[in-house]
């Protein structure tokens, strides 16, 4: 069944249409990352499948009942949000946040149950915040927050979680940790996960299916397959960088100096020559295996033919090439 | 029996606080310009009876509710506008309060001076009154984010409200002005028995609707976009609060005058002695410090002998304007 599916559906501000008679589906255990360049739409998206901005046109149904139609509390039911918005609260704990999650379930006075409290925990455990749920959520890291507020969107029991960029702001490290936990929640609870996400390379290798939004509409598909058809260099692809047709990664066009050399390249130094290369590239050296210029290049060092010096860094070796 | 200490034990912050508000409310009606032995409280001269009765106990009682009222607006003002510098003083609402007042009866001269005097157009003109100001600021509260920017425009507001009722002030007749002045000049001890069947029931609504409302309030605290999403009707939320907001600082500005910086300053001393934001906490921790420090404020108004008083907002700023410096300092 079709956690999520849109008929048609036009978003967009007033009478401007971002995007025209989009047709999408998630289905359950499904981690969608919703991308694409600045201004495609992709936060006009989220919030309009989150009822926080209304459709222009067309329909969405999540868990066959068109959201237009229900109030907000049956809403609460069927989706919960992991938004951009900071939370700065004084004096509210992690477990506190995280149990503002069972706000749909509790009573008037939002007193919560043993069923609530045990509900809460495994949410905790889940994000492995455990061992912070009595620190105050001004005093943790952004990393931990944004895992607090994840859980606080599991407590809330709905088949659906929608995030808009949950890793933006975070460091490296950080951002895998979510992508990776969003991963694996969605395995472990059956949940769908849809994120809008700038992280083109975490997208690529963690995301089950890649919505690319691109000016002229909604491209849908596995990440391997809009990579192999190019869809990802027609978004994004400028003349500046391109993506590797191996490996995805993203690799940046240099500019284009007069001088050229070629590298001879010895066994075992295999790293050191692509390390060279790009080194070479990035200060404007083109690397032309037919030039006469040569460098030697090996595990112990590098060595410029012309006056056989032989230098243990890259950084030395175009010292010394510069000099000349 | 365990479970019944463990029950003491979580709220005995709770069972302090009560004591304290009764121990100042006992205080403050034993204390006062005439010194009334402590032996005499509850004895039959006729002159002491008269004096706590009809002056001294309806004063402490505006004191306890005036307190608690203020510092609830003020709590639930802050989570409107997710600002710790929210407050019914700092945003104008008292402000807007005074011009209800001022208007209704400066330009009101027509009605008669029995219905003015009855209390309940007080209230009314001066809840509408808060409700305008609360409306504007609210309005500006969407554009303007930070914290100490809505601040000055609250003071802008307030500011305006005052201009106005100088303006009214120097266009209306003599009769009216006369009632109008001595209407500023109101003070916890301006509410005899007779305007406090007025402002009870008014606080008491107010604070009702407040605690029926604690569980979206809380949600609220997190902003508009995840309260919708955790199902909280936010417009009509919103609107129980501004009403409740109205209520509980119109009802006692219409008797006291505005009460300067407490309604901004107790919700702060709360969470900082709780150590928490949840409403279900705060809000009878705020009633209790609310009460206790404005009965306190009234003790410390006492102070000078010799049947001399001070004003109750000059004491009340001395308490409340430093919290402000303290908050605005740490939040950098």
């Amino acid at each position: 069944m079709n956690i999520l599916k849109t008929e048609n559906l036009t978003i967009g501000y007033g009478a401007k249409a971002v995007q025209r008679g989009l047709n999408l589906e998630a289905q359950a255990r499904d981690l969608i990352c919703l991308t694409g360049t600045n201004g495609s739409g992709k936060s006009t998206l989220l919030r309009t499948l989150a009822g926080l901005q209304p459709a222009l046109d067309g329909k969405v149904m999540i868990a066959n009942k068109d959201i237009a139609s229900l109030n907000v509390h049956q809403r609460s039911t069927l989706f919960s949000l992991v938004l951009t918005d900071d939370i700065d609260i004084e004096r509210l704990t992690v477990r506190e946040l995280v149990a503002m999650g069972r706000f749909p379930y509790t009573n008037w006075a939002g007193s919560l149950s043993k069923k609530d409290d045990e509900i809460i925990d495994k949410a905790l455990k889940d994000v492995h915040l455990s061992h912070k749920a009595d620190s105050m959520i001004n005093h943790i890291s952004d990393g931990e927050k944004q895992r607090a507020v994840i859980a606080k969107a599991l407590t809330q029991d709905t088949p659906l979680v929608l995030l808009d960029e949950p890793t933006a702001h975070l460091d490296l490290p950080n951002r895998i940790e979510i992508m990776l936990l969003l991963r694996r929640l969605s395995v472990s609870t059956g949940k769908s996960f849809i994120l809008s996400t700038h992280e083109l390379d975490l997208a690529l290798q963690m995301a089950d299916k890649i919505w690319l939004m691109t000016p002229s509409g909604v491209e849908i598909g596995m990440p391997e397959d809009l990579m192999l058809t190019g869809s990802f260099q027609s978004a994004f692809g400028s003349e500046s960088f391109s993506f590797d047709a191996i490996d995805g990664h993203c690799h940046i066009h240099q500019i284009k100096g007069p001088m050229e050399i070629a590298i001879v390249v010895s066994e075992g130094a295999e790293a050191h020559e692509a390390w060279l290369r790009r080194a070479l590239i990035r200060v404007g050296i083109q690397v032309n295996n037919t030039s006469e210029k040569k460098i030697h290049c090996t595990p112990q060092g590098y060595q410029l033919e012309e006056n056989g010096k032989v230098h243990t860094t890259i950084e030395e070796l175009l010292k010394n090439i510069f000099e000349h | 029996m365990s479970s019944c200490l463990r029950i003491i034990m979580k709220n005995l912050k709770f069972i302090l606080l009560i004591f304290v508000t009764a121990a100042l409310f006992v205080a403050d009606v034993a204390y006062g310009s005439v010194k009334i032995p402590l032996g005499e409280l509850f004895s039959d001269n006729e002159v002491y009876n008269n004096i706590i009765y009809n002056f001294r106990l309806p004063k402490a009682l505006t004191a306890l509710i005036t307190g608690a009222a203020i510092s609830v607006a003020g709590l639930i003002m802050q989570t409107l506008f997710r600002n710790p510098l929210a407050g019914p003083y700092v945003l104008g609402v008292s402000s807007g309060a005074s011009l209800g007042v001022a208007i209704f009866i400066l330009a009101g001269a027509i009605l008669p001076t029995a219905f003015i005097e009855s209390g309940w157009g007080l209230v009314i003109s001066a809840t509408l009154g808060a409700v305008l100001v609360l409306m504007m600021v609210l309005a500006v509260s969407f554009r303007v984010r930070q914290a100490v920017s809505l601040l000055i425009v609250g003071i802008m507001f307030g500011q305006l409200s005052g201009s106005l009722v100088t303006i009214l002030q120097n266009s209306s007749d003599p009769d009216s002005l006369k009632l109008f002045v001595v209407w500023t000049f109101g003070s916890l001890s301006a509410v005899t028995w007779n305007y406090m069947w007025v402002m009870l029931p008014i606080v008491i609504i107010g604070l009702t609707i407040v605690f029926a409302i604690q569980k979206p309030l809380n949600v609220l605290l997190l902003g508009e976009n995840y309260a919708l999403g955790l199902g909280v009707n936010v417009v009509r939320t919103r609107l129980m609060i501004i009403i409740a907001i109205a209520l509980l600082a119109g009802a006692t500005t219409a008797f006291t005058g505005p009460i300067a910086f407490i309604g901004m300053a107790v919700p702060h001393l709360v969470r900082g002695l709780l150590k928490t934001s949840n409403h279900q906490s705060t809000i009878p921790g705020t009633i209790l410090v609310g009460a206790s420090l404005l009965l306190l404020c009234d003790i410390v108004c006492q102070l000078p002998a010799n049947g001399y008083t001070l004003p109750i907002n000059a004491v009340s700023a001395l308490v409340g304007a430093p919290i402000i410096i303290w908050i605005i300092l740490r939040r950098k």
